[in-house]
């Protein structure tokens, strides 16, 4: 292999990585910003996203993937939405330590949930035909299924974007995050703003759990790794910044591809290291603006 | 009678229970409780912070493994005494907590929890990751449990069960006794003015950032012996007593029991402990259990348990508060 | 005043009582010898852990059935391990200390097995743990160790006679950071090169345990362009190595020897993503041997689990148990120590083959399997064909160089 097709493999391997992470770390971030919580149950809806996509195949649906695509998510941001106003709403005027042990317990809960759902055995899911195979880079080849999900991140990023700049909604969110008081004294209710942002976070984060099922494992637990990646995306690039969780996540995942070649059982200290010299330095984050 | 007094006996009476838990010859509540024991001062270490200064730690699982493997490495490296190893574990902890504190401390609220998490997680990775001195995800095992030698005089072997617990409960509960008359103290009175109204604290011209980080250290110092008498104890430890879902469960002890009394925590270590073991015995699914427990706390149950049963108390005997 | 005393004296009084109250919930049954079992029901090791639990349960009925053990009924009980050291070492002592068990099986994680190993020093308590790192009989070796399944040493160094008999010169490897993972690379490399010292192995990749992404792992062993991949990587991670390696076109570059990839759930789990023309190991396979005992095994799992095929964690597990019960037989006692004195040279014939436990390092003594992974119109999952039986004598380090005779 040519160094040119090595590194543009690695590169990509880097940026499907990011992807993921960006997904579930924008959720996260929006979360902070404007609900300013700290939800340890956000990895729970990636597992959620995992363990829904097997169902969905199992049932050997025609187009089963993308239907999950597309009916997923929705499920999601209705159960999510469901648990804040049960759970988190009542916490809001409570100090923040009792949203984060909630959210702590939560994520307990759904850890056996699964288990008792879906039982113990081994779950295996496939990549759907179309997307699966090669495709050729040079002199070597990479699976077109990374490239999806590569394709994918810009896409519901650009949705995003439009969400949160052009629709009146997303006006809404990015004006909680400024200032929760003022909105609510120009007579928005923002119980439902802050619904709407928790089911919106939770959908993309189950969104990154089903997109990655068909390759990596579906075990409970799986959301307790992730939670503590897109923590560490969410603080580098900062609270509440949704274009700093994007730089954020391409940072960590180009460094979780060439780390391992560089330094390789250091590249993760490395990425810590990383984060506490972000949280010394500038607590906000790169490109946050303010501090709690 | 004064509340003080009463708190006293009421110490003491727990501390006479527990000293006569061993003749029930049950190795395995034996076992347990020692446990129970060494991790209640973990909790309580924990309060110093969340209780009496408002400092929400999300990291503080650190301690327990600092601590440990100190007095792991001390005594399996340097020189197998297990005062040297307790006493490393101390001093090891407080330096981590004074060096990491400077940076944390001058943050708080939701900041000051991120950070914690993000400094805890740091050193599990690199307790991961550094297979040459830890073991890395293999543990570290083999730890001794040399005897204690007395005034150079005596030799008093930790090998049984029996003494190991009594051990563990007499240097746990000298550090109680150590710790509530730092807390009853006016130190510990400018940390509870520090979490009701910290400006006002700091216009009375006292420097809360060096109060703050005073709790820091000390919360540490008693977190760190917590580690280093629990490695010898268990006999194994791995990174995995610093995974951040361990310092949620401390939090979760600390709630349980009422982060507003001084024993509260102690109690909530109990409590989960044997919660857990309970539950163990008729299913393996003690996470969605403990995890609902947990929410039902939050929800309705904030004080905890030993607040819960106070404000119950006070209902039924119309006690005014 | 006083009722706070009485408040205080109330909740310590509730806590105690409730809590010995519980322990009295547990019945001890007097007449039961108890196995304890640490089993990767949950985590990475699940997918063969469910496995374990058949192939015991069906021993323990087997013995029960006919007539139980010096009269008293076995059982077994069950408990999952987390497939990590930590919930492994704190179940292990409830195991012996609450609920008295003559004997531990398991864990199957190799730095699960250590610790869980020096526990069962520490309490006296014969441990049969299934992982298959080195340590186990060798530097970590005691009296109350005993190896019933293969060890990394025998499976891998038949790997390396497979390897030099097909000629391959140029290695690469991958398997998981740890004690397990490194064992099985290690035996591997140092027996090929003792055999052919041509042979180098110039990039080696030690991906963490539980890693969910392999393709820069990948990336880099197609970059180094070997003949030859050993992959000791197991349980969900081999799993998803496996399918990330097919997706980046893995198989068509190099030859892949997988250890413990013919284990049969392995490869009915893979279904298309199995590396075909491929070299796999297993510890045991249903349709190999195909003696009486094998069929008759296979027959009776069958029967019992719905049409399921033992594998090979199931395998051993019931070889395990059995290998106990004749233990216990022959001491005449379940006190553990006249246990342990009775386990060396205990023999078993066990459906995959005659295992003998080894009184100088406590392992037991079996053939490996590798073969060739294969599809076959006669069952729905691929198997291994051209199977090389490779026998303990070759494969297993001689005696003076194993264990420092287990005290």
């Amino acid at each position: 292999m040519t160094d040119a097709s090595y590194l543009l493999s690695q590169f990509l391997n880097g940026l499907t990585i990011g992807m993921i992470l960006l997904l579930i770390a924008s959720g996260l971030t929006m979360l902070l910003g404007v609900l300013t919580i700290l939800n340890f149950a956000h990895g729970a809806f990636y597992m959620l996203g995992a363990y829904l996509l097997y169902s969905i195949f199992v049932s050997k649906m025609f187009s089963w993937f993308w239907i999950a695509l597309i009916i997923i998510p929705i499920f999601i941001a209705f159960i999510s939405g469901f648990l804040e106003i049960f759970l988190l709403r009542p916490l809001y005027k409570r100090e923040r330590l009792y949203t984060l042990l909630l959210t702590f317990g939560l994520a307990m809960v759904f850890d056996d949930l699964v288990l008792i759902i879906w039982g113990r055995d081994f779950l295996s899911v496939e990549v759907p035909k179309i997307l699966s195979g090669t495709i050729s880079l040079g002199d070597t080849s990479y699976p077109i299924y990374f490239l999806f999900i590569i394709v994918l991140g810009p896409v519901v990023s650009l949705i995003l974007w439009y969400l949160l700049y052009k629709t009146k909604f997303g006006k809404l969110i990015r004006a909680a995050s400024n200032d929760v008081e003022m909105l609510e004294a120009l007579g928005i209710n923002v119980k439902w703003v802050f619904t709407g942002v928790f089911a919106l976070g939770a959908s993309l984060s189950c969104l990154g759990g089903l997109l990655v099922a068909p390759f990596r494992s579906i075990v409970p637990g799986m959301g307790l790794e992730i939670f503590i990646e897109s923590f560490i995306v969410v603080v580098i690039g900062g609270l509440g910044s949704f274009g700093g969780a994007i730089i954020g996540a391409l940072l960590i995942g180009q460094l979780e591809a060439f780390g391992i070649l560089i330094i390789p059982n250091f590249s993760m200290i490395f990425m810590y290291l990383i984060l506490l010299l972000v949280l010394i330095f500038k607590p906000s984050g790169l490109f946050g603006e303010k501090t709690i | 009678m004064k509340i003080k007094n009463i708190n006293k006996i009421f110490y003491t009476f727990i501390f006479i229970l527990l000293f006569l838990l061993p003749i029930s010859g049950n190795f395995y509540y034996i076992n347990l409780f020692t446990e129970i024991i060494i991790i209640s001062l973990l909790v309580m270490s924990l309060n110093i912070l969340i209780g009496y200064t408002g400092m929400i730690s999300l990291g503080h699982a650190v301690f327990l493994g600092l601590g440990a493997y100190t007095s792991a490495l001390v005594m399996k490296d340097i020189y197998p005494s297990i005062m040297l190893g307790i006493f490393s574990a101390a001093i090891i902890s407080s330096l981590y907590a004074f060096t990491v504190g400077i940076f944390c401390v001058r943050v708080s609220g939701l900041y000051f929890a991120m950070i914690t998490l993000a400094f805890s997680q740091a050193i599990y990775t690199i307790t991961y990751y550094w297979t040459s001195l830890t073991g890395g995800d293999d543990g570290m095992i083999g730890i001794p449990r040399p005897d204690l030698n007395i005034l150079g005089i005596y030799n008093f072997s930790l090998e049984s069960l029996e003494n190991y617990y009594y051990f563990s409960l007499i240097v746990v509960s000298s550090l109680f006794y150590v710790m509530k008359k730092i807390l009853d103290s006016p130190f510990g009175t400018v940390l509870q003015a520090i979490r009701e109204n910290p400006e006002r604290v700091q216009f009375l011209g006292i420097s809360v950032f060096r109060y703050k980080l005073g709790a820091f250290v000390l919360s540490g110092f008693f977190a760190g012996i917590a580690g280093g008498l629990f490695a010898p104890f268990q006999g194994f430890i791995s990174p995995e007593l610093i995974y951040w879902t361990r310092s949620g469960e401390i939090i979760l002890m600390t709630i349980l029991g009422g982060m507003n009394s001084f024993i509260g925590p102690g109690i909530g270590a109990g409590i989960l402990i044997l919660l857990k073991d309970n539950i163990l015995n008729y299913t393996e699914y003690w996470r969605i259990f403990l995890g609902s427990i947990l929410i039902f706390f939050v929800l309705f149950m904030p004080g905890g348990f030993v607040g819960f049963l106070s404000e119950k108390f006070n209902e039924i005997f119309k006690i005014k508060k | 005043m006083i009722k706070k005393i009485l408040l205080k004296l109330f909740l310590v009084k509730f806590i105690f009582l409730s809590s010995l109250l519980f322990s009295f919930g547990v019945a001890y049954a007097e007449n039961t010898v108890k196995i304890g079992v640490l089993n990767p029901l949950t985590g990475l090791y699940a997918i063969v852990g469910k496995r374990a639990s058949q192939g015991i349960n069906m021993a323990v009925d087997e013995i029960n059935q006919s007539g139980g053990i010096l009269g008293m009924k076995l059982e077994a009980l069950i408990r999952d391990s987390e497939t990590n050291p930590d919930s492994s070492v704190r179940t292990g002592k409830r195991l012996i200390l609450q609920d008295k068990v003559v004997a531990l099986f398991g864990p199957l994680h190799g730095g699960a097995a250590i610790a869980v190993n020096n526990l069962a020093k520490q309490l006296k308590t014969p441990q049969f743990p299934w992982a298959a790192t080195e340590e186990i009989n060798t530097t970590m070796c005691s009296r109350y160790t005993w190896r019933v399944g293969s060890s990394a040493q025998q499976t891998s160094r038949a790997g390396a006679l497979i390897a030099y008999r097909e000629g391959y010169k140029n290695w690469s490897s991958i398997s998981s950071d740890f004690s397990y993972g490194r064992s099985v690379v290690n035996q591997f490399k140092d027996y090929l090169t003792e055999l052919d010292n041509s042979s180098n192995f110039k990039y080696q990749a030690w991906p963490k345990l539980g890693e969910d992404d392999y393709s820069a792992y990948i990336t880099n062993i197609a970059k180094e362009k070997p003949e030859a991949l050993y992959v000791g990587l197991f349980g969900a991670d081999l799993i998803k190595f496996t399918k990330q390696a097919k997706a980046f076109g893995l198989f068509d570059k190099l030859k892949i020897f997988t250890d413990f990839g013919g284990n049969h759930i392995i490869l009915k789990v893979l279904g298309d993503n199995n590396p075909f023309g491929h070299w796999a190991s297993s510890r045991y396979l249903h349709y190999y041997p195909e003696t009486e005992a094998n069929k008759n095994f296979v027959k009776n799992f069958r029967a019992r689990y719905d049409g399921v095929y033992p594998d090979m964690v199931a395998g051993e597990a019931y070889s395990t148990t059995m290998i106990l019960a004749k233990a216990i037989q022959k001491a005449g006692s379940a006190d553990k120590e006249k246990i342990v004195d009775a386990l060396g040279e205990t023999v078993f014939n066990a459906p995959e083959g005659w295992i003998i436990m080894r009184p100088s390092d406590h392992q037991g003594w079996q053939s490996s399997f590798w073969g060739v992974i294969s599809k076959d119109s006669s069952y729905d999952f691929p198997i291994l064909k051209n199977i090389q039986v490779i026998s303990p004598v070759q494969g297993s380090h001689a005696d003076e160089k194993s264990g420092q005779g287990c005290k």
